[in-house]
């Protein structure tokens, strides 16, 4: 009997000590912290085909853009592929600070993930669509320097390629034109890379967590990411750009990044990228968009070209960052660490005055430095 | 008569179609409390959002109607913008505004891209004469 209940305080106490260590793992979050936190999900999100595609979520484009995503069958010298750049081992980068292809590119490679969240494509957002924005390499001289004869040529002689684009549009590339045929490439690529979401991370379920109010698994989360996301929603303000589940607004600011080219001259960032909008005839506001309402080109239609564009770039998603580094349009940041710092010690004399108006220097501490990469690294 | 009109203003701000109305006065405007009004100078503007509740990140389109409080014209045109004053800047996009009907516009295209204060913006023109009336929106 003393053995008994003396084994029953002694379980006791293990009890209370392990439900006083769980309430020590946690932060606690004020009402507006839990709501910006609430915010950025839930994930993974529901995912709709994309209604100016006509083949996407079609699982034989899917199969067909993954083999032409793999193969070099688009580069003019059959030496580069999209994976060249987007390597599925990478997370879809290349993990070069800048683009290489057949020769250097001038930004940094973007993650190709979760792109049917997108509004806009590339750095500059020079596309409207993904099927558009998997055309812009294939033609780019620097990148797979091809174009819509040589493609359109070499889907015709090809056997196998020329049977499975029949299968999808139901002809064969005899039958259609050159620009049509790189089109619909371009639509069967996108098919495939809208498939490729990132997964649920420890951020995810630290969330689903707290709007459980499941206080267990919310102890889970390690401490060092609870005060790098209570930074990230309060004084760092990162989410006012880098927002929702996607941690991204999908638009354009001017994060104090260099805009003079590695090459030389001036990137104009999202000014240019309105520009080739402007005069590309793949946007959503012409004949290849296969909606035939044109509803989605709502953004496109009202797009405005601005001086406030200049040095503005794409706001990239936070999802799976560790992964996705180097860092900036540029690649001019190596790692997380170094973006942090940027932001941390901002040169405020070096952004224009839209993005004075919007960044300040944070003046992390180490610590809080440390807790941010932390939180980072769980997206 | 001023049932006739508050049914017609009514009808014109269910969005169920592109809203047509009949000549459009103060004594009506004043009635039509389901849209935001303001006033400034001669004039007095109500809106509403389409859709009613604004998201961060989503397109809107407003219905306006306007009317003059001193029997001077209706304006022959009007802008419609938003900008962030505590972040220097304004909205990515240019909304398009059409003039329905004497004293009534639609805007389209209209997205706030960030969380916070926002200062949306009626640019109501007559002859030569601009005037500005503006409110203050926050986004969460």
């Amino acid at each position: 009997m003393h053995h008994f209940v003396k084994g029953m305080f002694a379980s006791l106490g293990i009890i209370f000590a392990a439900a006083s260590s769980l309430a020590s793992n946690q932060n606690t979050f004020s009402e507006d912290e839990r709501a910006a936190i609430l915010s950025h999900g839930p994930w993974p999100p529901k995912l709709t085909p994309d209604p100016s595609n006509r083949v996407s979520g079609n699982q034989t484009a899917i199969a067909f853009g993954r083999e032409l995503f793999r193969s070099r069958f688009l580069s003019a010298s059959r030496r580069h592929s999209c994976i060249t750049c987007h390597n599925p081992n990478r997370a879809y980068a290349d993990g070069l600070a800048l683009s290489s292809g057949v020769s250097k590119v001038d930004r940094n490679t973007i993650s190709l993930a979760n792109l049917r969240l997108n509004r806009w494509f590339g750095w500059d957002g020079g596309s409207d669509n993904l099927w558009a924005q998997s055309i812009r390499p294939i033609l780019d001289p620097r990148e797979l320097n091809g174009s819509a004869t040589m493609v359109a040529k070499r889907l015709r002689n090809d056997i196998p390629f020329s049977r499975g684009y029949k299968a999808i549009f139901n002809a064969l590339p005899t039958n259609h034109t050159d620009e049509d045929i790189l089109v619909n490439l371009g639509k069967a690529l996108a098919a495939y890379q809208e498939t490729i979401v990132t997964p649920r991370t420890p951020f995810d379920q630290f969330r689903e967590a707290l709007a459980n109010n499941d206080n267990q698994k919310a102890n889970l989360y390690p401490l060092a990411a609870q005060r790098g996301l209570k930074i990230f929603v309060g004084k760092g303000k990162c989410g006012l750009c880098h927002q929702g589940a996607n941690f991204t607004n999908g638009e354009f600011d001017d994060a104090g990044v260099r805009y003079f080219k590695p090459s030389g001259g001036i990137d104009k960032g999202r000014f240019g990228g309105i520009q080739k909008l402007e005069k590309s005839p793949y946007t959503l506001l012409g004949r290849y968009n296969d909606n035939p309402s044109k509803v989605p080109g709502v953004a496109t239609r009202h797009v405005a070209r601005s001086h406030q564009n200049w040095g503005q770039f794409r706001v990239p998603s936070l999802r799976n960052v560790s992964q996705t580094g180097p860092y900036m349009h540029d690649g001019s940041l190596t790692t997380l660490r170094d973006v942090v710092m940027h932001y941390s010690s901002l040169n405020e004399e070096r952004l224009h005055l839209d993005g004075r108006g919007l960044l300040r220097s944070l003046n992390l501490s180490h610590q809080e430095i440390n807790d941010l990469i932390a939180f980072l690294e769980t997206l | 008569m001023r049932f006739l009109l508050l049914f017609l203003i009514s009808g014109f701000f269910t969005f169920s179609s592109e809203p047509v109305l009949a000549a459009f006065n103060c004594d009506g405007l004043q009635k039509a409390t389901s849209g935001q009004i303001l006033e400034k100078g001669p004039y007095r503007l109500v809106y509403r959002t389409d859709p009613e509740t604004l998201t961060v990140g989503k397109f809107f389109g407003l219905t306006i109607g306007i009317c003059t409080t001193d029997g001077s014209p209706l304006p022959d045109s009007l802008k419609v913008d938003a900008t962030m004053p505590m972040h220097s800047h304004g909205m990515n996009y240019r909304s398009t505004v059409q003039n329905i009907a004497p004293g009534q516009f639609t805007a389209k295209g209209l997205m706030m891209h960030m969380a916070g204060s926002w200062m949306l913006q009626f640019d109501v023109r007559q002859g030569s004469t601009s005037t500005r009336i503006a409110t203050k929106l926050t986004l969460k």
